[in-house]
């Protein structure tokens, strides 16, 4: 009854600790080298894949899944981060996002599945806005090739016929969220020698993370979670209104990054929202916000996090590429969670994001995404008007 | 007789509805059953939006043992697709729920409600017609009244019989929500409409106002944590009424108390047992349907594993539990994977509310004797249609270690085995009599009870007949 993509392996080493019904207590050891503890980190890891999946692909049907299905599978969502969070540590920080939230799933509002999911718990709340204001444009370059293996969003009702026909939509590039340590600099920079990869995945980012050293900002510090130390921090040139190819770097390293430290925050949060602004936001100094940047602890967990994340990435579906002047266009959410209603025109998203998004990164990050906003609108014409 | 619980009940064979092949139309899965307040007509809404309603025969009796069949008495289109232009959605036609109104005169009337709209539907039978008009022929053709020599008194007379159902109301546009519970008052004149963040109170005359009587919407959607999964009127106080969450809570209302009913009067909630804790404990403790007993004293809650009884006047907890397909609680991982986690099963009364039905998987029911704290597991198959074939029990065992299940009794099966596209969702018990309804995914099982004759070779021992899982 196992979905495709879960490593026989894996199941057979915990079928043991299965039949325990995934429960919250680790089982007994009965597999050698297999600890209680990991086995429940993986057991937990692999449910909230599974709800991240069930989430965001509809079940078969034409019509709306419905409410309870969904609060449901945000609670389990928000019950493992809550348990992420009780652990706590680094990883513990980069998981523990708040679930899905069902703003975008008032009905009663103007007909579509709206923005982007809810705040966090207070807890974290801090400067938390609607989502780090780094949230970029999708390079034209990345594009037209195969896109990355981010973890993809869903569709929204408006943009298709019907929602459960329409296939997962490639999540734009975003930087980390803003809210969790606005004062601490991201430095992307950092492309230490990573431990080996278990899967293409941590190879793709260690490809990028060498590619951007060059052009990432000349902060220094701790090394992307995901990556043990880095040996150096090349400075980088400065990103904020850079365009250039160092910004297409800037863009994957982003999205690498996000997909990796919010996997079960990203999509919940952006959907609608980042699928249309993703052609509107500047780069920027994502680098200089943003993600705690700590020592990272090179537990099993980030590794883990890969395997489980080839679940999630078999699928990629590439249609809604095609669909043409679908994103910005079309009514969707606006920005914040909370936010009201969908606001439409891209030039006032884009705004609002960038005032949205600077109340919590900082009013200095308002200068240099405006330089870039004509830029901006020239690929948005490339991307869409054509 | 009303159903009894004192004496072992043997379950035969009746009548199974609906197609034979295995290849299932999704329009004609079953999605509610109900039996009305007489028991004499059985209703049935299918995805395709029908209804269709089974009457029973006037007994034979001849045959004493051989209580009458339902046999088809009305189809009819309830609903039919619909399209949400402003949300881009369809609004299936499927029948959620029906419910019939008690009897006031020779018609019937019942209400069908899919996702969005709830219809009042009357039944009416049609056996005499009036002949002999004067300026019309029997065909219809009129008669020039220059060729008329005599009056003549039109008469009845009597015609094949025919029944009509005619939609009497329409009650639409008060839902945001998926409706999922009608329930009719005992006032006979009102009656609620529950979807998942709002409950609304109708009046069976008034089809274009209705008030919200609870509303649990949030202000903050991104807040929104727990929806309403089930509503009910009480039988006899037509000011009560209960509703059941998605986190294993119910709360009953008084609307004498206020307008909107959003303060409970009651709130009936076992705490969890942390012994039991896993990451789909709330999903399991979802209650998925929600029955007042016929006395009004109790109330029944199906949840994913149980079926809880309360007692209206004890909160805490309920008074008695009882496990349904206990053995798959080390499954729910692969359940949440494939979807069955999410399934919404019902449970019934029997008429004097001695024994409460539940169905499960691989076309399994399960019956619990309250009084006798019995149950038993039956399978509802075409295996077993013989005319009064009595149903054997069935066993599901738990392979633990090496397999656990005996291979040599063909009643058992092990939990590995079980079909999860077979589930019974839906059943149905006879307001006074040992008959039941059974909805496997589009066949329709009746029931009896084997009118008890010590001469038949039929019988079997009490002991033979129920068992434990």
């Amino acid at each position: 009854m196992w979905g495709p993509g879960v490593k026989r392996k894996l199941e057979q080493d915990q079928d043991g600790e299965e039949e325990d019904g995934g429960g919250e207590r680790p089982p007994p050891p009965r597999v050698p080298g297999f600890s209680s503890r990991a086995s429940y980190a993986l057991q937990r890891q692999m449910v909230l894949n599974i709800s991240l999946v069930k989430l965001y692909r509809p079940p078969a049907g034409r019509a709306d899944p419905g409410l309870q299905r969904r609060i449901l599978i945000s609670n389990v969502i928000r019950r493992i981060h809550d348990d992420l969070r009780r652990e706590g540590g680094v990883r513990a920080l980069f998981l523990a996002a708040p679930p899905p939230g069902v703003a975008e799933l008032d009905e009663e509002k103007d007909g579509c599945y709206l923005g982007p999911p809810p705040p966090p718990p207070a807890s974290q709340a801090s400067s938390f806005g609607p989502s780090g204001p780094e949230t970029c444009l999708t390079p034209a370059s990345l594009l037209e090739e195969d896109p990355p293996p981010f973890f993809t969003l869903p569709p929204s009702p408006s943009f298709s016929s019907s929602s459960s026909s329409s296939p997962p939509h490639p999540l734009p590039p975003q930087s980390p969220p803003q809210h969790l340590h606005p004062s601490q600099p991201v430095d992307f920079s950092s492309a230490p020698p990573s431990p080996p990869p278990e899967d293409s995945f941590s190879s793709a980012l260690e490809e990028i993370e060498e590619l951007d050293s060059s052009s990432s900002s000349s902060d220094s510090s701790a090394p992307p979670p995901l990556v043990p130390l880095p040996t150096s921090s090349p400075p980088g040139e400065p990103l904020a209104g850079a365009p250039g190819p160092g910004w297409d770097r800037d863009m994957e390293v982003e999205a690498e990054r996000r997909v990796e430290m919010e996997e079960g925050e990203e999509e919940e949060e952006e959907e609608e929202e980042e699928r249309e602004l993703m052609e509107y936001r500047p780069t920027s100094p994502p680098r200089s916000t943003a993600l705690a940047r700590r020592p990272v602890v090179p537990s099993g967990g980030f590794l883990t996090d890969f395997a489980m994340d080839d679940v999630l990435f078999t699928d990629i579906d590439t249609s809604m590429y095609d669909l043409g002047p679908c994103g910005p266009q079309a009514a969707g959410a606006g920005p914040g969670a909370g936010a009201g209603p969908t606001k439409v025109a891209a030039d006032d998203m884009l705004v609002r994001a960038i005032s949205g998004y600077g109340g919590g990164a900082g009013g200095h990050q308002g200068q240099p995404f405006r330089m870039d906003l004509a830029e901006l609108d020239h690929i948005m014409e490339v991307l869409v008007g054509s | 007789m009303a159903g009894g619980g004192s004496e072992d009940m043997q379950w035969c064979f009746s009548q199974v509805k609906g197609a034979i092949d295995d290849d299932v139309a999704e329009a004609d899965i079953i999605s509610t059953v109900e039996f009305n307040h007489s028991g004499e007509l059985l209703a049935t809404g299918d995805r395709g939006g029908r209804v269709v309603i089974f009457q029973q025969e006037v007994e034979n009796k001849s045959v004493p043992e051989y209580r009458s069949e339902y046999n088809v008495y009305s189809t009819f289109q309830s609903h039919e697709p619909e399209f949400d232009y402003l949300k881009s959605l369809e609004i299936e036609e499927k029948i959620n729920k029906i419910r019939w109104l008690p009897q006031q005169n020779a018609s019937q009337f019942l209400l069908s409600t899919n996702d969005k709209t709830i219809k009042l539907w009357k039944i009416s039978e049609r056996d005499k017609r009036p002949e002999g008009y004067n300026l019309k022929e029997e065909d219809g053709r009129y008669i020039n009244p220059g060729n008329v020599t005599s009056l003549r008194v039109p008469v009845f007379r009597p015609m094949d019989l025919m029944v009509e159902a005619s939609p009497r109301r329409v009650f639409s546009n008060a839902h945001t929500y998926h409706i999922n519970s009608i329930s009719v008052n005992s006032d006979h004149e009102t009656y609620l409409s529950a979807d998942d963040l709002r409950v609304n109170l109708w009046n069976l005359e008034i089809n274009d106002r209705s008030f919200n009587i609870v509303d649990i919407k949030p202000a903050n959607m991104e807040d929104l944590t727990e929806i309403i999964t089930a509503a009910e009127f009480h039988p006899h106080h037509c000011h009560t009424l209960v509703y059941s969450s998605s986190k294993g809570s119910i709360r009953l209302c008084d609307m004498r108390a206020s307008a909107l009913c959003d303060q409970h009067t009651k709130l009936f909630e076992e705490p969890e047992d942390p012994s039991n804790r896993s990451f789909f404990s709330e999903i399991i403790s979802s209650i998925s349907d929600v029955k007042f007993s016929h006395s009004g004293r109790y109330l029944m809650t199906r949840d994913y594993l149980t079926v809880k009884i309360w007692d209206l006047n004890m909160e805490t907890r309920p008074i008695e539990t009882y496990q349904v397909h206990e053995y798959l609680r080390n499954k729910m991982c692969s359940l949440y994977e494939n979807d069955c986690l999410f399934d919404k099963f019902e449970c019934c009364w029997n008429g004097n509310d001695s024994v409460v039905m539940t169905g499960s998987y691989n076309n399994f029911f399960r019956m619990f004797d309250r009084a006798q704290r019995r149950d038993a597991t039956l399978e509802a198959s075409r295996e077993h249609n013989l005319p009064l074939q009595l149903l054997k029990p069935r066993r599901v065992c738990t392979g633990g270690g090496g397999g656990g299940c005996s291979k040599r009794k063909k009643d058992e099966i092990s939990v590995d085995s079980l079909d999860f596209n077979k589930k019974i969702l839906h059943t149905a018990w006879h307001p006074n009599d040992n008959i039941i309804a059974v909805a496997t995914i589009n066949n329709l099982y009746i029931f009896q009870d084997k009118v008890s004759d010590p001469d038949s070779a039929d019988d079997l021992s009490a002991s033979d007949m129920m068992c434990t899982i």
